[in-house]
């Protein structure tokens, strides 16, 4: 149903769907009122700069528009209209003929993560090790700089997840069978996967963050001790006594090891994923910290606001070029 | 100042400054391949532009003419519809038909500026609203059949999840 308007979605688009598309299209482009959503008052306005009006708005308003009559639908199905989206937002990088689909759910999801400044206490998080003094919630970071709380990550909240001298290790996963439209972009496209948090040591204290993505598939699903053991492995004291390497097959590491009497600032840890695999079920995206100098008390690493979202930067281009329909 | 003269649709004939008109990359483009000369009293045509159009035209260019040009890479990136400032919402509180003649204007003329915030403006009225509300605003027909209308509803609804 979903290839009959040229979009491909849930199936892969063989010869056949791509005909009909085009037969459909047609249909839709040669009925009686051609100016139908063009024509305002004595003015008729050129699909270029509807196209522009459009492209400023949500990618749920955008939804809404496509209902209202068949040019407004093509042209929101447009993956010009996708693209001039993607140039204002990512200048200077240039756009890609990429299906619309592919464009609306990078704008629609913000990140796949929840609850990634405890806003909901621990809700949709799961522990493998919770040591020490225990993983709080702060609502104004201690020992540091302020977040920089305007920064979108943030969603507005000013809170951050605070470890002790006992390791703090916990995730989350997204499951792909419960996201049918990432599955299938993932599938068919493959871009990159995208992962960052923001992090600080307290000045005072030295301490651990890391972040770790980790792409399960039906061959191999890792199990919490394994990821224990990954997050363990790449601790300081495996250069002393070095353990046996994680055997989870498809992962992704940032590691920060922060001094004492540093400047206190957020950063950034960020993770750009390529070569996982094709066929993932789920991803799990994972952070650790805990002081290194045992203090009783919430001496060790902050962080906040988690993102893990697709990135348009790897991928490959459609060869459909479904963007001349308007030029 | 260096002025030229602008001609409306309708013949009247507006005389501006050089710098102002040049806000348009039509009629700078006009004047640097006809080499026109400033001495001249040449008057530049502009037959797809009214006088009262043309006139709220340059209302905004003469306002905005010392503008700074949009920087090349800003930190602050997603730009939003709501960023237009006080004084272009001001200017375009005008009803709906000059509205669109303002887009059409600024699109023939060339002047990015304009076209930019008469766009989000158009976007502003359509945003929040459900697709009746749409028709409604802009006078447009539902021309899905009911099927049609359906089918689009449904492959909305499963991009919609998250």
């Amino acid at each position: 149903m979903f290839a009959e308007f040229g979009v491909g979605i849930g199936k892969t688009c063989d010869e056949s769907s791509k005909k009909s598309a085009i037969k459909l299209r047609r249909q839709f482009m040669s009925i009686e009122n051609y100016c139908n959503g063009l024509q305002f008052g004595d003015n008729f306005i050129p699909k270029e700069i509807l196209i522009h009006i459009l492209s400023y708005l949500s990618p749920a308003d955008i939804l809404e528009a496509s209902m209202v009559c068949k040019n407004w639908f093509n042209m929101t199905r447009s993956s010009y209209m996708w693209r001039m989206k993607y140039e204002r937002l990512e200048a200077p990088k240039k756009a890609k003929n990429l299906p619309w689909y592919v464009y609306f759910y990078y704008f629609n999801v913000d990140t796949l993560v929840k609850n990634t400044n405890g806003e909901e206490a621990f809700k949709h998080w799961m522990f493998i090790c919770n040591g020490g003094d225990r993983l709080i919630i702060e609502h104004s970071p201690k020992g540091c700089e302020p977040m920089p709380k305007e920064h979108p990550d943030f969603h507005g909240y000013t809170s951050c997840f605070t470890t002790s001298y006992g390791m703090a290790l916990k995730y989350q996963v997204i499951e792909l069978s419960e996201k049918k439209l990432l599955q299938h972009i993932i599938r068919t496209h493959h871009p990159a996967l995208y992962a960052s948090e923001w992090f600080v040591g307290r000045k005072d204290c030295s301490s651990l963050y890391k972040l770790i993505v980790i792409c399960n598939t039906k061959a191999y699903k890792c199990r919490p001790e394994e990821i224990y053991k990954l997050a363990d492995e790449i601790r300081g004291r495996a250069v002393e006594r070095p353990l046996p390497l994680s055997t989870i097959p498809h992962k992704k590491v940032f590691r920060k090891e922060i001094d004492q009497w540093g400047d206190g600032i957020w950063e950034k840890a960020e993770i750009l994923y390529e070569d996982y695999p094709r066929d993932v079920e789920n991803i799990i995206f994972c952070h650790y910290g805990q002081d290194t100098q045992f203090w009783a008390g919430h001496y060790g690493s902050k962080f906040a606001g988690g993102v893990l979202k697709i990135s348009l930067e790897k991928i490959d281009p459609w060869e459909d070029d479904d963007s001349k329909e308007f030029f | 100042m260096p002025q030229i003269k602008l001609q409306s649709s309708d013949g009247e004939v507006f005389p501006i400054d050089v710098d102002v008109a040049k806000c348009s990359v039509t009629i700078k483009t006009m004047l640097e391949d006809l080499g026109m000369d400033e001495e001249e009293e040449e008057v530049v045509p502009l037959p797809n532009v009214n006088s009262a159009i043309l006139r709220k035209v340059l209302h905004w260019a003469t306002f905005h003419k010392d503008d700074p040009p949009p920087p090349e890479d800003d930190e602050n990136k997603e730009k939003r519809t709501d960023d237009i400032s006080s004084w272009d919402a001001d200017f375009l509180k005008v009803d709906q038909g000059t509205l669109f003649e303002l887009i059409l204007a600024a699109n023939y003329l060339d002047i990015k500026g304009l076209l930019d915030v008469t766009c989000k403006t158009v976007a502003n009225m359509i945003k929040g609203k459900a697709p009746e509300e749409i028709r409604k605003t802009f006078n447009i027909k539902n021309d899905f059949t009911a099927s049609e209308e359906d089918q689009v509803r449904k492959e909305n609804e499963w991009c919609e999840e998250k």
